[in-house]
């Protein structure tokens, strides 16, 4: 068992450590979040291996315990009020450093999402899922899943505009 | 795609792609695999939580149910400090601290088995949904004072409600983004004010509903620890996750007042041991405290107990007392 086992995570666990960052925000919690999750698969590796997709079912394994273990935490948690001080975009165009200062605004206003919310869009847009295959990742229904985008992109859109006043982001909001 | 969601996957990428590769991670997964067959079989030979908790002769500054006011109860005869020093006794089933409602009402899905905390002498009940995306966490909170709120992330609003009987309440918002954080607070007894802690899942009118059909109930605290001795004559102030930790019982007390247990990640040990129970400690006395730092190799985790010098405790009794806490299948080390 455990040679398939410490094969697996040799092979595959950088990636679910990106996957639970991307997921989580943060690179430390998100190690743990992996370990946690492995730790358990760990004694079930037989039927875990044996199964078509071992991977997928220890992501979902990821997903659930972030949605799980971020709640047992929350109380704790405050959401970001203000987002840090950035330089003034220099205009539209492909300026690198507007770019970077985008992503990081975009990746701050992504922690303040609520847990479902951003988990969908994680699935969405890091793993290109589809929104069946979401449904399935988190156990909820279609329509669920694309409530959740759709209001969560719509959050994102909204933060964005205002803090890029008088700039307009096109909004498209159904996907598949 | 729009604009929006093309800098959403190329942050996510770009922070994905930040991420460290360690090394560790096969070595630190096998380590946590065996510390969980060590708490299952520690699980499988525990006994029952309910017996474990608090001191004999402990004020039990929580909330009984059927209570009426939250009140501060004192057990007769052993209920004041010992000035020469703190006293330890075994723990009584009855002084076992117990969170006095439960929800009438459920959002989609559920709530799975409730965590109930103290925290600074607030007993907290944290209902987490079962469904993870349809559902909504909701915190309740009892204690004999006004609820106190933290600094607010954003702007805040308060609005009167009115619940069953005519009981006055308070709503307040939050106005963060994404998420409102929304609060319904109320005096229930002159001793009892009961908040409850959600986001904008809830409507306000959804929250006040729940609030009106909350039911009695006695859930126990979740403790850490199981206490063989526990000190007397002291409030249990806060039992958390990782921790469990006694205050005096009259006046105001500030943490270097407090007597603690502490589940902590290893801690390096310096200086000559001691035999704890099955383990070794560390004793150190310096002029405020006195500390004994247990480590618990089969968990490879440590247990720190602190007992401020105003208590003036042995060594053979800090050490009867360290030796006494058992560490539950609920506990989790402090950072952790």
């Amino acid at each position: 068992m455990s040679q398939g086992f410490d094969a697996f995570v040799v092979a595959r666990g950088h990636a679910l450590r990106r996957f639970a960052h991307v997921l989580c925000g943060d690179p430390h919690l998100a190690e743990d979040l992996v370990q946690e999750v492995l730790a358990r698969a760990h004694r079930r590796w037989e039927r875990i291996e044996a199964m078509d997709l071992p991977e997928a079912y220890v992501r979902k394994a990821v997903v659930r315990e972030y949605l799980s273990w971020r709640r047992r935490r929350s109380s704790t948690e405050r959401a970001m009020a203000e987002l840090p001080d950035r330089p003034q975009p220099p205009g539209p165009g492909h300026d690198p450093a507007h770019d970077l200062a985008a992503r990081d605004e975009m990746w701050a206003l992504l922690a303040g999402l609520p847990r479902a919310q951003r988990a969908v869009l994680v699935l969405r847009f890091y793993l290109d899922m589809t929104d069946e295959e979401i449904a399935n990742t988190l156990g909820c229904a279609h329509p669920t899943v694309r409530a959740h985008a759709s209001r969560a992109l719509g959050r994102l859109r909204a933060a964005m505009a205002d803090r890029s006043a008088p700039q307009t982001v096109e909004v498209s909001v159904e996907r598949r | 795609m729009s604009d929006v969601e093309r800098l959403l996957r190329d942050a996510m990428h770009e922070r994905a792609e930040q991420t460290l590769a360690g090394t560790g991670l096969l070595a630190d997964v096998h380590r946590r695999s065996a510390r969980r067959d060590r708490r299952r079989r520690f699980k499988a030979a525990g006994v029952g939580l309910a017996t474990l908790l608090v001191a004999v002769g402990v004020v039990t500054g929580v909330v009984r149910p059927g209570g009426d006011d939250g009140s501060r109860r004192a057990v007769p005869a052993t209920a004041s400090l010992d000035p020469g020093g703190l006293r330890l006794l075994a723990p009584s089933a009855d002084g076992t601290p117990v969170f006095p409602y439960r929800p009438g009402v459920t959002p989609a899905g559920g709530f799975a088995a409730p965590v109930v905390s103290i925290e600074a002498g607030r007993i907290v009940a944290f209902y987490e949904a079962k469904d993870p995306v349809r559902g909504v966490d909701v915190t309740i909170s009892v204690g004999g004072e006004r609820p106190v709120f933290d600094a607010p992330a954003g702007p805040v609003s308060e609005k009167a409600q009115r619940l069953h009987g005519g009981r006055p309440a308070t709503l307040r918002t939050v106005s963060v983004s994404p998420a409102a954080q929304l609060s319904l607070y109320w005096q229930e007894s002159p001793a009892r004010w009961v908040r409850i802690d959600t986001d904008d899942t809830f409507t306000a009118a959804e929250l006040v509903n729940f609030a009106n059909r909350l039911e009695p109930a006695s859930v126990p605290v979740t403790a850490p620890f199981r206490l063989d001795v526990a000190p007397v004559g002291m409030l249990l102030d806060t039992v958390t996750a990782s921790m469990m930790s006694w205050r005096p019982a009259t006046g105001a007390a500030t943490n270097a007042d407090l007597v603690s247990c502490v589940l902590t990640r290893p801690r390096t040990h310096a200086g000559p041991t001691t035999t704890v129970g099955r383990y070794r400690g560390t004793l150190r006395r310096t002029a405020t405290e006195t500390t004994l730092t247990v480590a618990l190799d089969d968990r490879d985790q440590s247990l720190v107990v602190r007992v401020p010098a105003r208590y003036p405790i042995s060594d053979a009794d800090l050490v009867r007392f360290a030796a006494g806490v058992d560490v539950t299948d609920h506990a989790e080390p402090a950072g952790g």
